[in-house]
Order: C-alpha cells, then sequence, then structure tokens
C-alpha cells in the first residue's frame, strides 16, 4: 500500500491551548481532532495531564515537538526520546511530528527552531538522525518545514529539494506548514508555488496554517493573529496539489476566544470544501 | 534568490562549525552575524540575524513571565525584563523543556547585583517556583485515616509514611505568602514584614488540583521533613523531645499525622 493509500485523514484540527480546556470539555466543540505540544505533557503529573487525558478521552490527538533537534550535531537525547515514547503510549497519538531543524549544541538548547544549510552533508546527518529515531519511536515521525530568516552561503539547493531528499531518503512523513512556505519565500524572494509544486505528494501527512507579522522587509512567523488572505490562497492550491489532507491551525499567542479559532477552522473547512467539488 | 555577502569566499563550513559559530554569535550577540549567512533581498544579514537573537531572549523571557508573574509584577515589565535578560545570558536553557529555565532564578537573584541586596526578591521568586513544582509533580492517591485508626499499638513505632510528592518545605523570613497573594491579583502588596525567625510553610496540590499553601510550627516542619527522610513514628517523637515534654512527643506527632492525612499529604503508610 502505498503512502497515499495508508495517509489517514483527521479532517480539520486546532492546536490544544491551556487556555481552552475547560472550554473544550464543557462543550465538546466541533473540532476533528487536536495538535498537542509534546514537551508541554512531558511532566509528571497536575494539570496538564489530567487535562490531556480527558481530552483526548473524546478526541484523535497527533503529538508535535519542538525539542528533538533532528538537525543538530549534539547527539540525539535518548532521555527526551524515551519520555516522549511514553508520553505516545500514554495517548496513543496519531503520529508524532517535529520540526526539520537544529535547536541547540554544547548541551544547549535555544528554544528555536534554526534554519539547517541545504547541503549534502546535512541531508546525510538528518537521515541518519531520522531512521534512529523512528526505530526507537517504532513509528515514522512526521518532519515540518519551518519559517526561516537568514540563508546560509554554502547551500547547494533549494529548501524543498532539501526537504524532500530528507523524506525520501530517511523514509519519513512531512508536514507541511503552509504559513511558513509562505514566510520564507517572502523573506528568501522564492515563488511559494514553485516550492509546493516540488513536494512529493505523497510523503505529506498534515498542513499547519498560522498568521504571522509583516514587519514589511520581513516576515515574522508569530503564530498570533489570523491566517491572511494570501495563505488561504496557498492552501487552496496545496489542497489542490496534495489532497485532502489533515489540516489544522495553530495559535500560540494573543489565544483568543474558542469561537473565533472555531471561525478560522469553518475557512478552512469552506476552501479545502471547493477545491474538492471543482475537483 | 538571496545574494552573497562576499561572493569571493562562500563561507564554506561543516554543520558543527556553522552551529557552533552561530549559537556563539546569538549568546554572545555579537554585533557582526557570522560570515556564512548572507544578505536577503529586502534585510541584511545583520538584521535578519538579529530576528534570532531577539526571538531567543523573548522567548525566554516570556517563559519567565509565566513562571513568575508577581516577581513580574512587583519588578514592573521593564525592571523585569531587563532581569530575563540577563538571567538568560547567565543561565542559559540546557533542559528540553523550556518548563525547567526559571530554575535558577531564584539562586540568580541571591548571588547577582542589584538583586542580591532585596533577599525579599529571591524569596518571593523561591515560593512562585515552589508553587511551580507543586503544580505538576508527579500524581499521588491520598490515603484514608482508616490504615492509621486500624494500625496495632504495638506496630506504631515502626510507622513510616509515604508524602505526596507535590509537597515542597520553604522557609521564609519575611510575609511573602501574603505579598505573593496579592500581587497574584496586580494589587499593592502589603509592606514588607521581617519575622525574627525563619517560618516555616508547606505547598502542596489538593486533590482537585488546586495549589495550597500554610505556614506550620516549627516542630511539625521537622515531623513531615524526618517522615520525607524515611524515618519511622519512634524516631520522630524522640526528635521532638527537644522542643517539647517527652509525654506531649506521641500525641503531638499522631495530631500532625491526622491533619497530614486530611490534607491529602500522605499517600502511603507502613510500618516496615
Amino acid at each position: 500500500m502505498s503512502d497515499l493509500e495508508q495517509r489517514p485523514n483527521l479532517g480539520f484540527g486546532l492546536g490544544l491551548r491551556k487556555e481552552h480546556y475547560e472550554n473544550v470539555l464543557a462543550d465538546h466543540p466541533a473540532v476533528d481532532w487536536f495538535e498537542v505540544i509534546t514537551e508541554n505533557y512531558l511532566v509528571a503529573g497536575g494539570k496538564p495531564l489530567h487535562y490531556l487525558d480527558r481530552i483526548r478521552a473524546d478526541y484523535p490527538m497527533v503529538m508535535h515537538g519542538v525539542s528533538l533537534c533532528i538537525g543538530g550535531t549534539d547527539p540525539l537525547n535518548i532521555e527526551y526520546l524515551r519520555q516522549v515514547k511514553a508520553l505516545a503510549a500514554r495517548i496513543e497519538p496519531e503520529w508524532i511530528s517535529d520540526h526539520l531543524c537544529w535547536t541547540g549544541i554544547n548541551g544547549l538548547n535555544l528554544h528555536d527552531l534554526l534554519p539547517l544549510p541545504y547541503t549534502e552533508e546535512a541531508i546525510r546527518h538528518v537521515v541518519e538522525r531520522v531512521g534512529r529515531v523512528q526505530e526507537f519511536l517504532g513509528r515514522r515521525i512526521l518532519l515540518e518545514n519551518v519559517s526561516s530568516y537568514v540563508s546560509y552561503a554554502h547551500s547547494e539547493m533549494a529548501e524543498w529539494e532539501f526537504l524532500e531528499a530528507v523524506a525520501e531518503r530517511a523514509d519519513c512523513l512531512i508536514l507541511l506548514d503552509i504559513n511558513n512556505i509562505y514566510v520564507s519565500a517572502f523573506n528568501h524572494g522564492f515563488d511559494p508555488r514553485l516550492y509546493l509544486d516540488n513536494v512529493p505528494v505523497e510523503r505529506v501527512w498534515q498542513f499547519h496554517l498560522a498568521g504571522h507579522l509583516n514587519l514589511g522587509d520581513t516576515i515574522i512567523d508569530t503564530h498570533d493573529d489570523a491566517v491572511i488572505e494570501s495563505v488561504w490562497k496557498l492552501y487552496e492550491a496545496a489542497v489542490r496539489r496534495f489532497g485532502a489532507v489533515s489540516t489544522m491551525i495553530e495559535r500560540d499567542d494573543n489565544i483568543p476566544p474558542f469561537a473565533e479559532l472555531l471561525a478560522e477552522l469553518a475557512m478552512a473547512r469552506r476552501v479545502a470544501g471547493q477545491v474538492a467539488l471543482v475537483a | 534568490m538571496s545574494s552573497i555577502r562576499n561572493a569571493s569566499q562562500p563561507h564554506a563550513c561543516t554543520l558543527t562549525e556553522l552551529q557552533q559559530a552561530f549559537q556563539l554569535a546569538l549568546l554572545e550577540k555579537q554585533d557582526e552575524p557570522p560570515p556564512f549567512i548572507v544578505n536577503a533581498p529586502k534585510a541584511s544579514a545583520a538584521e535578519r540575524f538579529g530576528v534570532y537573537m531577539e526571538a531567543y531572549r523573548l522567548r525566554l523571557v516570556e517563559a519567565l513571565t509565566a513562571d513568575y508573574p508577581a516577581v513580574n509584577e512587583w519588578l514592573g515589565d521593564e525592571t523585569f525584563d531587563r532581569l530575563g535578560r540577563a538571567y538568560a545570558d547567565a543561565c542559559p536553557s540546557a533542559h528540553f523543556s523550556i518548563r525547567w529555565f526559571g530554575s535558577r532564578l531564584p539562586s540568580f537573584l541571591a548571588e547577582t547585583a542589584p538583586y542580591d541586596s532585596q533577599p525579599h526578591l529571591q524569596e518571593l521568586a523561591a515560593f512562585e517556583w515552589a508553587l511551580s513544582e507543586a503544580f505538576d509533580a508527579a500524581e499521588g492517591s491520598a490515603a484514608t485515616q482508616e490504615p492509621l485508626a486500624a494500625l496495632e499499638p504495638m506496630l506504631w513505632p515502626m510507622l513510616k509514611l509515604r508524602l505526596h510528592p507535590s509537597l515542597r518545605c520553604i522557609d521564609l523570613s519575611y510575609n511573602t505568602p501574603g505579598r505573593w497573594q496579592a500581587l497574584n491579583r496586580k494589587e499593592p502588596p502589603p509592606d514588607l514584614e521581617t519575622r525574627l525567625e525563619r517560618q516555616p510553610w508547606v505547598v502542596w496540590r489538593r486533590r482537585d488540583l488546586k495549589i495550597f499553601f500554610r505556614s506550620m510550627p516549627k516542630t511539625e516542619a521537622w515531623s513531615l521533613n524526618a517522615f520525607r527522610q524515611e524515618r519511622c513514628f519512634a524516631d520522630v517523637c524522640e526528635g521532638l523531645c527537644e522542643w517539647l515534654d517527652e509525654e506531649q512527643v506521641a500525641v503531638t506527632a499522631a495530631g500532625y499525622l491526622q491533619s497530614w492525612l486530611s490534607e491529602g499529604w500522605v499517600v502511603g503508610i507502613g510500618t516496615e
């Protein structure tokens, strides 16, 4: 069976945020699934795990990490992976994702998603580590394209070529962040459609949508505002190319009332629905 | 596509060299970005690298704000931001979760000027950190009174306890809990009061997941700590003789046990 045939479609989801725990439990809103930030639940007990378990009982979930540091040159953090695996055993997520980036070196965590150089050396390095992570977790992972603000003189290829090479050679899946493509395209001056058209269809199992901050000469991936019109257009093109892919909206700051996020999710449903109708 | 700043020197480096140089420049706030970073169509390499330098510090200060809302309220946003940046420079995060980034703030405040001249600030931070530790400490199922009531009198001396993982004991020199409560409500705190003797306090998470705290007499704090160190009831009674008459100690210690049970602090009772 191909990756495309295996690909589950979870529908339209949201990021689970603590501000909405009570709301979700009380109202059981019409969200198909939730994405949780893995590290927020790598704790011993208390409210985070209490709410996680209760909400998991009602909704499918996926785990989304920020500290795997798959492109880092420090050794893989096995204790971190052990805790990720234990959390996955607890909540049985549909899948586990993290970012195609590095987050620190020399034992430090900069808590940021830092871009890798697009080189053959980096591909080999990441592919080897993805292999070990997937073996440890006993499942394939999804890697997400990050927003970036700098590029490196010695990069040998375009970002999408790098992403494709990693996914194909490591046999991992892709979480395609549509907003990140838009942000990086603006910051580095490439055509976002060209990016979309070069990502292998069968590897993409999830889409992210989010808002950002446009400073005029740079766009910052802030996740603190609504999705803008140009990103909706790019999402429409993505649905046309990749088909029915599980889609979620990320909001990490300036968290609005839940109803506002539901309205934004309804927009995602409409856009995807219109593409399906035309097809 | 991006233009290369200096095309004659492509600044090729290994992945490890890139990460070392990037991180060093970011942590040391170097004026010049690493040479392998190229100018973008709409912004210079320095401007773009500056996005990472600023985002790094903003994110860490934001994490501190979440862990130390009362310290933030007391200092005000501007001073707290300055403190957070100084702390981030001195104590960068080494944990996979940003949740633990703030763990060294109380000791940083105690050791670093100008904060070291305000010991009440260090105490407020230590109190807030104890609250945050109780918040997501491991679970523990509270024991009931029955096993204690059913205990044979001859077994009482061997009695040992397992205490709830969320319990945190902290000795305070000021009226910090009252000040914390006011600051947490964004109200002016009561004037600073210094205790003649440090007052033991305990912080814990109740069954309903709410965080509570209360003060304790020194004898109760000593007993609680002794049980935490796996001492038995007979040892605790012996130790209490330092403060109490011998006839009083067993009744006093048994009274502590009952109140701890009703507060959900005890998760296991044994006589091994």
